[in-house]
């Protein structure tokens, strides 16, 4: 599988232009994960302006880690999923206390007035939801979900196998719902 | 022949939601079949709809076209200019951990180098060339 996965590593060209100096190798890297990676950690801390610090400092490794990288089992966009996970656990261990409702800027621009409100509360409803559940079934949803990696990445991101991962989401998945029935409850409307 | 039963497809959508694009791919293809071939697998995939539906709503704006510039000027691609190369020579070699090493060498060179002479540099005594190895070696022990 090592040897499958190293030819399939489709950052290895990218890599190799930033190991020699060439920035369009920098350039292929940000355009291909920089917007995946910003979702990430904006939906992990909530907020736009902490998932830019978090998305630059991870970049700054890439860029220090591309020339000494090895085709190995992991791809390099699993390693940069590490990368931006623990940089987020960081930042939430240090504010544990509070997660901010503050990202209202979240909703499609294009939306109607109406359109964009329901947007935002939907979102909020959604972020309330997750923020309820345990942080590593969190942290699953969001890596199957919203990044869209496959079961086999996610687990390696999450050092996990893929039965504990399949066990994690489906509880995750289930609170959710739980989360928003609820919610929906509380504020007379439907799921 | 497929291996999908009704419980795996469960905990499939229980797991993964409903778009098949994220079910393990080594299932896909035989759960997508029994979708198909079973009412009740039908039913079960309509009713877990609902949850993927309120996920997908969640939406974050896009990185700005500020952070995008930002992280390319975080890149310090090597430097071409000679102080840069003689660093990064420097630094390949081993740096300051060379130094101490280096100076027990000089050292025992002239300690040997009078009798070398002295002697036309042809026959060292043996004791004396050990005695100047045995000072190099614990010269590097105590400056690794």
């Amino acid at each position: 599988m090592t040897d499958a996965h190293a030819r399939q590593d489709p950052d290895l060209d990218a890599l190799a232009l930033i190991a020699s100096g060439d920035t369009r190798g920098c350039r292929m890297l940000s355009d291909r994960h920089l917007p995946r990676l910003h979702a990430l950690a904006s939906r992990m801390l909530s907020s736009s302006a902490d998932a830019d610090e978090v998305c630059q400092d991870a970049f700054v490794r890439a860029w220090q880690q591309a020339p000494r990288w090895q085709a190995r089992a992991a791809l390099f966009s699993t390693w940069l999923h590490q990368v931006v996970l623990n940089l987020c656990r960081d930042r939430l261990r240090a504010r544990r206390e509070s997660l901010p409702l503050e990202m209202l800027e979240e909703a499609s621009h294009d939306d109607g007035p109406e359109q964009a409100q329901g947007r935002i509360d939907q979102s909020s409803a959604i972020r309330s939801a997750l923020a309820s559940l345990p942080e590593r079934q969190r942290e699953a949803l969001l890596l199957c979900h919203f990044q869209e990696l496959s079961n086999i990445e996610a687990a390696q991101v999450l050092s996990l196998s893929v039965d504990a991962l399949e066990s994690l989401l489906a509880r995750a998945r289930r609170g959710l719902r739980v989360a928003l029935i609820g919610g929906a409850l509380s504020s007379g409307a439907r799921l | 022949m497929s291996n999908m039963s009704l419980a795996r497809l469960t905990e499939l959508l229980d797991a993964y939601g409903v778009n098949h694009l994220r079910w393990p791919a080594a299932e896909r293809e035989q759960a997508l079949q029994f979708l198909q071939s079973s009412a009740s697998a039908r039913a079960l995939h309509a009713q877990a709809f609902a949850l993927d539906e309120s996920l997908d709503s969640w939406l974050v704006a896009p990185p700005s076209a500020a952070l995008k510039a930002q992280i390319m000027a975080s890149f310090a691609p090597k430097s071409s200019n000679w102080r840069s190369i003689l660093a990064e020579f420097w630094r390949d070699i081993g740096g300051w951990r060379l130094a101490g090493p280096t100076f027990a060498a000089s050292l025992a060179l002239g300690a040997i180098a009078p009798f070398w002479l002295a002697d036309g540099g042809t026959d060292l005594p043996d004791e004396d060339l050990m005695a100047a190895v045995q000072m190099v070696e614990a010269f590097a022990e105590i400056n690794p």
